[in-house]
This record gives C-alpha cells, sequence and structure tokens, in this order.
C-alpha cells in the first residue's frame, strides 16, 4: 500500500506506531523564517522518512505540525513491525547524523522519537486510537520530565535531542528478538490520561 | 548492562527503608468538579499538611508527582500512625479538600542519591510500593509482607487477612495486607 493511502474506516489492525519531533523547529521558524528554513527542514526529514521507511514495512504517515506520526505494518509478524520502526529511526539518525556536517548550523535536523506497538484504527491517511495519543505521551518526555519519575536516571544523563524513546511493550519485543538493540530504562512514569506507573525505555545500539 | 544504581553516584543506606505511597482517591473527578485554581489551592494546604505530619512522624516527604507522594520513615511502626493522622485530617476539612486517600507500604533497602534537584530514593522497592498502591480502597493502607514482618505486635493486629497481586514488572505475587485507617 502507498504511503497515506489507508484501508476503510473499519479496519483495525496492530502496527509499530512512531512519533518523530522536530526539536525547536518553532525557534527555528521564527528566528530563521518558515519559507526560508523552516518548511525545507520538514521536507527534508519527510523526504528521509519516506525513502528510509518504504523498504522497512512505513505504512502511514502524517505530519504532526513539527513532526510526524508513522506506522508500520509486517504482515508475517506483527512483532517485526516495532523492529522495522527502530531500524528506520536509527537509520534516519545516521542519515541526518551525516547532513547535519554538511549544511550549516540553521539546517540541521534535530530529532526527538519514541515507538509504540499496539492496535490501531485505520482511518484515511491516519491512525487513531489510545496506542497512538500513549506514543505522543512517549514523545513528550523529556529531560524535564525525571523528577516525576520513579527511579529515574540522573537529568543529566538523558540528552535533549537525538535520542529513542518506547514503551515497555516495545522494550519486550526487542528484548526477545533483536539483540542488536539494548533498552535502559529512564523511569517510571505517569502518563496524562493512562492509568497506573508506565516504564519508560530509552533504545540504544548494542 | 549496568543498573541505574551502580551508573549513579548513590549511597547505599545500610538498612532498610519503610517507602510510603499515597493519593487522592478520584482527583481528576475532584479536579472536573471545583477546577483547576480550587484544586491547586486545596493540593498546596494538603502539601504543607503531609509535609508537618511526615515530620512529626520522623519521615520525609522525598517527592511529589500530581496529586501523589512518596516518603520515607526511619522507622517502619510510624507509618500506619503518620497515614491515620492524615486520613483524620482530611475529613474534618470541609469540601472539596476533604478527599479521601489511599496508601501502599512497603520495606526495603533502597539507594539515596542526593540529585541536581534533590534528594531522590532508587531500588526496585520504589516500583513495589507504587504499584501496590492501586490494590487500596479510599482510606486504606495496604501493607506489604516485607513491611508487615517489621511491623510491632500491636499494629500487626489491625491487618487484615493477607492478600495476592501480580505486580507489572514483578516474576511473583506479591503478599499484602489491608489496614482500614478510619479504625486506627
Amino acid at each position: 500500500m502507498d504511503i497515506g493511502e489507508c484501508a476503510s474506516a473499519s479496519e483495525v489492525v496492530t502496527e509499530a506506531i512512531v512519533v518523530i519531533d522536530l526539536v525547536d523547529s518553532a525557534r527555528t521558524s521564527n528566528l530563521f523564517g518558515w519559507h526560508a528554513v523552516g518548511r525545507g527542514l520538514l521536507r527534508d526529514l519527510r523526504t528521509l522518512i519516506a525513502q528510509i521507511g518504504q523498504p522497512h514495512g512505513l505504512r502511514c504517515m502524517k505530519s504532526t505540525g513539527d513532526g510526524y506520526l508513522l506506522t508500520f505494518h509486517d504482515s508475517q509478524s506483527a512483532e517485526l513491525a516495532a523492529i522495522n520502526a527502530v531500524d528506520t529511526v536509527f537509520e534516519l539518525m545516521n542519515h541526518i547524523r551525516v547532513r547535519n556536517r554538511e549544511v550549516p548550523e540553521e539546517r540541521a535536523l534535530n530529532l526527538r522519537s519514541a515507538i509504540h506497538f499496539g492496535e490501531v484504527d485505520v482511518v484515511s491517511s491516519d491512525r487513531e486510537g489510545p496506542h497512538i495519543s500513549y506514543t505522543f505521551r512517549l514523545e513528550a518526555i523529556s529531560r524535564a520530565s525525571l523528577p516525576e519519575a520513579l527511579n529515574p536516571i540522573p537529568p543529566e544523563e538523558s540528552p535533549l535531542e537525538n535520542y529513542v524513546l518506547c514503551s515497555e511493550e516495545t522494550a519486550e519485543i526487542l528484548e526477545r528478538r533483536a539483540k542488536k538493540w539494548k533498552t535502559v530504562s529512564i523511569g517510571l512514569l505517569k502518563l496524562k490520561g493512562f492509568a497506573g506507573w508506565r516504564e519508560v525505555f530509552r533504545i540504544l545500539p548494542e | 548492562m549496568k543498573t541505574k544504581e551502580e551508573n549513579s553516584n548513590a549511597e547505599l543506606v545500610s538498612r532498610p527503608l519503610a517507602i510510603v505511597f499515597a493519593d487522592i482517591v478520584g482527583y481528576s473527578t475532584l479536579l472536573a468538579t471545583h477546577g483547576d485554581l480550587v484544586a491547586a489551592e486545596t493540593l498546596r494546604e494538603f502539601r504543607s499538611d503531609v509535609e508537618r505530619l511526615a515530620t512529626a512522624y520522623r519521615g520525609r516527604c522525598i517527592k511529589w508527582i500530581g496529586d501523589i507522594f512518596l516518603a520515607v520513615f526511619e522507622d517502619v511502626s510510624n507509618v500506619i500512625p503518620f497515614a491515620a493522622a492524615l486520613t483524620r485530617s482530611r475529613s474534618q476539612q470541609t469540601a472539596p479538600a476533604n478527599w479521601r486517600l489511599r496508601f501502599s507500604l512497603h520495606l526495603a533497602t533502597v539507594f539515596i542519591d542526593q540529585t541536581s534537584y534533590g534528594e531522590e530514593i532508587l531500588g526496585v522497592g520504589v516500583n513495589i510500593a507504587a504499584r501496590l498502591t492501586s490494590s487500596a480502597e479510599a482510606d486504606q493502607i495496604v501493607v506489604s509482607r516485607a513491611a508487615r514482618l517489621a511491623l510491632p505486635a500491636e499494629q500487626v493486629a489491625l491487618l487484615g487477612p493477607m492478600e495476592r497481586v501480580h505486580l507489572k514488572g514483578m516474576a511473583e505475587e506479591m503478599e499484602f495486607s489491608r489496614v482500614d485507617l478510619a479504625k486506627v
């Protein structure tokens, strides 16, 4: 299925969900201009995501204003979609690292990203459901969230950009099926709208 | 993979600490009914009450997470009297501050770390105590088996029968008992 072409409104699928946010995009657009810089950054990001994501099962890509909501699907194994999503995000960050060395500082791309896994409703060029909301909550976690976590890592050990967080569900899949990635708990957090304590992990290359 | 305790400069406390969590039952409903400003003001007064009583019972509040607090006590026998005093204090307030609380108590060896934002308590026991809170009803404290074993006989007599719960992240079921704080 082409990106953006989603199935009927009643379809429910299990997918890996990724939220990618461009760090400081509003500040960059305000300082250097939306048409001069901001728009180009988002377009570059979109192009890179499409190029890298499509071979990894990217099924839906939706703009969130200063980033993208992505979903990945694998018809052979739902869990493999999570691994494909992680592969895509790290490959994307590697491309961006090279790209950032070649462009002026104001055109650098820096990302925050979060990966979750669960059932979603397929709607036209979009996805809905609590697992989508959950992924956005994960993506909103930052260094500033750590004082409100239980068993947190020290805030100074948490990067401000270019990191990948994931849910317990994703961490379990990676633990079982992808030894090239390791997950490190950053703490237990309360996520608005979701009951109980949720352990949040950072994904790192092994 | 290194544990968080190994990565930090945490200092191992040589004896177990009593770990207490509490939250306000139905806090979201309170917010919706009375609005943010009223809830924030009454929560501020509540925090002051908690700090005062924790100090009086020789404990200390480590952190607040919205309507939830984490406190530790050197002496586990001070926790049930603290929780009962706080419950009585709330019941004497007029609405909306007369909210009902639920507590959990666990005893574990923890690591104490001085962080950039203040004192931090680290260890699996913190997660256990936090997740145990959801087993409590309003005006109750749930007490883990480890904490129960350290309580004086007169407090053990207050405990209900042992129950079991499976806590996320734990391989084995946890045993706990309830105390009806209104009867303490």
